[in-house]
């Protein structure tokens, strides 16, 4: 079994009878898999996603492997809270009595787990989630009222967005008696994942996120840029998938969001050499390399990423 | 042309290839494809339908213009698959690459 699949049933195992059924299938009960049996570690493609602490831990040699893996065990509650929270809160999920409680018990593990290996730690997760849900009201108001928004603005929200992200790699850090200077390189390590992440899953899924309804970020950036080019209001706001698309591109905000991904990744990449995070480092190498193949191919063929994303499949299943 | 370059030209791999290539690199053509591949009838006959034949062709010229000829040309099975993934979406993997960290 996979190691956070471990620790997660290990959780499991501590919560009441009648919450069992729904813990064991949470990632199909929060639509993140299309069956009950999928586990956490089928669900995201990057280690990083659940286990963040675990790329951290050559640095802190001094934390040892339990605490290492308390810490992984909590940013994955985080996380994982963090998803039904949102869930719930946007309608893809019915509410149940089940649920609630489920999210009350992934809070109140990870805030122990954060207390044990570094006090005070969980009242930062909680204000973390306060930073997360406001963030995700603030993008979800602005990219449905199709608003326009710089750069500035989506990295600013988005960082809020993953402010979960943070809490249980600082309380590994802590725990080893990481200094101020090493606790601030985490946090400037994890700001670097978690918006490359993010700068590159918006860049891919806009026409998914766009066709949901809900807005997307490439549409808010591209009309900001538009107005910025054009030197007026882009009051038009067209909704047909076509012309939005045909802004998209013209503006040139995926290739600005794959660069703005691969900056961020760089950033992680050199925090991480400073800690020693040897893991991390290979991780932001093998994104950047990535990159550096699809940006240019984005520069000169506009949406090259998302249809590469959508034809994804047929090459697994055709090419390789 | 040379032996290799003809037998290159002629590798069944090479033209799918080449055709993943020009709709990756060309909004119009991608659209194009998808919207071919939305005629296509769907059906668990053996037989390939009248219409469904007169699809595929159809598809198959176009393909041919876009790379420039040296294109055999898609099959039944070929196209049902493109169809499964491109308009109806259906993921031929055991999961689907979920979002990875934008959703929370």
């Amino acid at each position: 079994m996979n190691s956070i699949d471990a620790l997660y049933a290990g959780f499991v195992s501590t919560l009441p009878a009648a919450l069992l059924p729904l813990a064991r299938s949470l990632p199909h009960a929060l639509g993140l898999a299309p069956t009950e049996q999928a586990s956490w570690s089928d669900v995201f493609s990057h280690p990083v996603t659940l286990e963040a602490p675990h790329l951290f831990a050559a640095a802190f040699p001094g934390a040892g492997p339990e605490r290492v893996r308390s810490a992984i065990l909590a940013h994955a509650l985080s996380v994982i809270e963090a998803f039904g929270t949102d869930r719930i809160a946007d309608g893809q999920v019915r509410v149940t009595t089940e649920l609630t409680q489920l999210l009350v018990e992934l809070r109140r593990g990870r805030d122990a787990i954060l207390e044990e290996l570094a006090p005070g730690l969980g009242d930062v997760a909680r204000a973390a989630d306060r930073e997360t849900n406001e963030a995700i009201l603030e993008e979800n108001a602005l990219l449905r009222r199709l608003g326009a928004a710089t750069f500035e603005e989506y990295r600013r929200i988005s960082l809020a967005k993953q402010a979960v992200g943070f809490p249980g790699s600082l309380a590994l850090a802590r725990s080893a008696g990481a200094t101020e200077l090493e606790q601030e390189l985490v946090r400037r390590t994890l700001a670097g994942v978690w918006l490359g992440l993010q700068f590159e899953d918006d860049a891919t899924d806009w026409e998914d996120d766009w066709r949901r309804g809900g807005g997307a970020w490439a549409v808010s950036l591209a009309r900001r840029r538009l107005e910025s080019v054009s030197d007026q209001r882009a009051d038009e706001r067209p909704t047909e998938p076509d012309l939005v698309r045909r802004r998209v591109h013209r503006m040139r905000v995926l290739h600005s969001m794959l660069r703005g991904a691969r900056h961020q990744y760089r950033t992680a990449w050199r925090y991480a050499r400073v800690l020693g995070a040897t893991s991390l480092v290979r991780w932001a190498e093998q994104r950047m390399k990535h990159l550096d193949v699809v940006i240019p191919l984005e520069a000169r063929h506009a949406g090259y990423v998302v249809r590469a994303m959508k034809l994804a499949p047929w090459a697994r299943e055709v090419l390789t | 042309m040379s032996a290799l370059a003809s037998q290159t030209i002629n590798d069944p791999h090479v033209q799918l290839r080449r055709l993943y290539t020009s709709l990756l690199e060309e909004q119009n053509r991608f659209d194009e494809f998808k919207q071919l591949l939305a005629l296509y009838p769907v059906s668990d006959a053996e037989e390939e339908s009248d219409e469904a034949q007169g699809v595929r062709a159809k598809l198959n010229a176009r393909i041919n213009e876009w790379l420039c000829g040296h294109f055999d040309g898609l099959s039944a099975a070929q196209v049902t698959l493109w169809r499964s993934i491109v308009v109806e979406e259906r993921i031929n993997v055991a999961l689907s690459p979920w979002k990875e960290s934008n959703v929370y």
